[in-house]
């Protein structure tokens, strides 16, 4: 009960402070730039090198070339402005004292996170849903086709990506104080993903492989269960940490 | 009826060893307004943060209307209000829609939340502004709109850390007024470095140096207990008691001050020397304003504890 009082705040706020529209413009316009983008840039480079005398033969752009890059552009800019939007979720509560305004009232510590994490998975499940939706509609009519199946399975492994990476921002944000020292870390965690996918086999865990796995799913039909645990455990245990940390924190 | 009971709560901080509260014990009656009063660093924030269940004491233990207090506790929560020394609310909100934000926590139904909104909303003169947000109010509509929201639930006890701190002097004048309206309504435990505030709206007063609590009862009680023994005798402009004067020392009463038509008379034995005052005035034929044994004003008795406590 309390729980939905505090996700119907959290919905507001994200409405009035012009959160939720930046996220939807966002994922939607790199819905719409990826398929156009794929489908434009061979002529746009063409053009460019005649102007110059040069001569390249581009090969002509499939559906793969859509999805590949509006993978590459949701996992990359999207992520970067998510983890921007949210760094201060918890600690900017805690530094303003709306946090205690809150929970000085008959409200458990752990319906304020769950409140948090909630809002901010489903918002950015919906602004994903959308995106692809656009996507999805530009591939078939520049080219006339896109695999469903695999596509919802790509947006899948996009979203449980998207998830890891914002429930460790938001467990730095109720860890840490400054909203700041909360976005630098979940930026190294996040670039650590990409480092660490680089090492061979032992590299496949890291939630960074669910891009790589999303990104070759058209040619080949392979998922790595193992990503998807780590991923989902990465997902619990940031839960947890935020959710031990926030119950121990007390006002100075 | 003692609606705090606080025994013997201290409170250390670990990262820095500083030891906020030391051994508090004091007991608070329903219906009055308690001024907590304090330099600053002296323990009161720490005081009320353990006692909404924010923080957890080190040791000793509390009730707030019979409800043990205890850090997290939602039992403790239902029965207080609370408004912190920044009055921090959701300032995105207009100020109906945070009362009914903090209705739906407390649980109570659509309607009467509705109620319970348009009435606090009156009793704090902010009707007119309730569908604005609260990023556009005044100081004292925050601090007014703070108070009222700790009201929603009906609190037993209501607990202002140094609501009026940050507000210009209108805006003190109109909280204390909120404030002062407030006794039959619920129990108010408010804390404060400003004298003056306790002295308008409290009846009863705790004093707290170092963590350490230096005194804690009625206010009138603790003014008489340190009523001072001295007499003052104002006369009127232009008279001349020179007369007077000499007539006191001629009584041996040598401990005096002038100042421009007010004697100031420092009494070693109050009755006796009170009443050969009377007489001397009354035998002289002298034209007074006024004579009077004064109170110690709580400035004094609270610069006189603390000086002190610190010795």
């Amino acid at each position: 009960m309390k729980l939905i009082v505090l996700l119907k705040k959290e919905y507001l706020e994200f409405i009035r402070n012009k959160k939720l529209i930046s996220i939807m413009l966002i994922f939607i316009f790199f819905g719409i730039m990826s398929p156009l983008t794929a489908y434009f840039i061979p002529d746009i480079m063409e053009y460019v090198t005649k102007t110059q005398n040069i001569k390249i033969d581009f090969p002509a752009p499939t559906y793969a070339d859509a999805i590949f890059q509006f993978i590459k552009n949701i996992s990359q800019m999207c992520v970067f402005v998510l983890i921007l939007m949210n760094m201060g979720i918890v600690s900017n509560e805690k530094e303003k004292g709306t946090a205690i305004f809150v929970l000085v009232k008959p409200v458990n510590r752990q319906a304020f996170i769950f409140a948090k994490f909630f809002s901010v998975l489903s918002i950015t499940a919906i602004a994903l849903i959308a995106s692809a939706a656009f996507a999805g509609f530009y591939t078939v009519l520049f080219f006339d086709t896109l695999p469903l199946g695999i596509f919802v399975m790509q947006n899948l492994l996009l979203l449980l990506y998207i998830s890891t990476i914002l429930s460790i921002t938001i467990m730095f944000s109720t860890v840490v104080k400054s909203q700041i020292l909360a976005g630098i870390l979940s930026f190294f965690v996040w670039i650590s993903f990409t480092l660490f996918s680089q090492f061979g086999e032992i590299g496949k865990l890291s939630p960074d492989n669910l891009i790589n796995t999303a990104s070759t799913l058209v040619k080949s039909y392979s998922i790595y269960p193992c990503t998807i645990i780590t991923s989902i455990l990465l997902i619990f245990l940031s839960l947890c940490i935020a959710l031990f940390s926030f119950v121990k924190w007390e006002p100075k | 009826m003692t609606i705090i009971n606080c025994h013997n709560i201290s409170k250390l901080y670990k990262e820095t060893g500083q030891l906020a509260l030391d051994n508090l014990t004091l007991e608070m009656e329903a219906h009055s307004v308690f001024g907590f009063l304090g330099p600053n660093g002296a323990g009161k924030t720490t005081t009320i943060k353990i006692l909404t269940g924010l923080m957890q004491p080190t040791s000793g233990e509390a009730w707030i209307a019979s409800e043990k207090v205890e850090k997290n506790s939602i039992a403790l929560r239902s029965k207080i209000g609370y408004l912190g020394q920044e009055p921090a609310m959701y300032r995105w909100m207009k100020g109906k829609e945070l009362l009914m934000f903090v209705g739906d926590i407390f649980g109570l139904s659509k309607s009467e939340n509705r109620t319970r909104a348009s009435m606090l909303l009156e009793m704090s003169g902010l009707t007119a502004a309730a569908n604005k947000k609260i990023a556009s109010y005044s100081g004292g509509m925050v601090q007014r709109l703070g108070i009222a929201q700790a009201l929603v639930s009906k609190p037993e006890v209501l607990f202002l850390d140094e609501p009026t701190s940050s507000l210009d002097p209108i805006g003190r004048k109109e909280v204390l007024e909120f404030i002062y309206n407030l006794k039959n309504e619920t129990t108010v435990f408010m804390s404060t470095h400003i004298l003056s505030d306790v002295e308008r709206v409290c009846d009863h007063v705790g004093i707290l140096n170092n963590g350490k609590l230096l005194a804690c009862e009625k206010l009138e009680d603790l003014k008489n207990k340190f009523s001072t023994n001295v007499c003052q005798i104002e006369f009127e402009m232009g008279s001349n008691f020179e007369s007077f004067i000499n007539a006191l020392k001629g009584e041996h009463i040598l401990n005096y001050k002038i100042s421009e038509n007010i004697a100031t008379v420092n009494l070693m034995h109050i009755q006796k020397e009170y009443k050969q005052i009377l007489g001397l005035l009354s035998t002289l034929n002298m034209d007074v304003k006024r004579v009077e044994i004064t109170h110690a004003s709580l400035e004094d008795i609270f610069v006189e504890l603390v000086k002190t406590a610190e010795k």
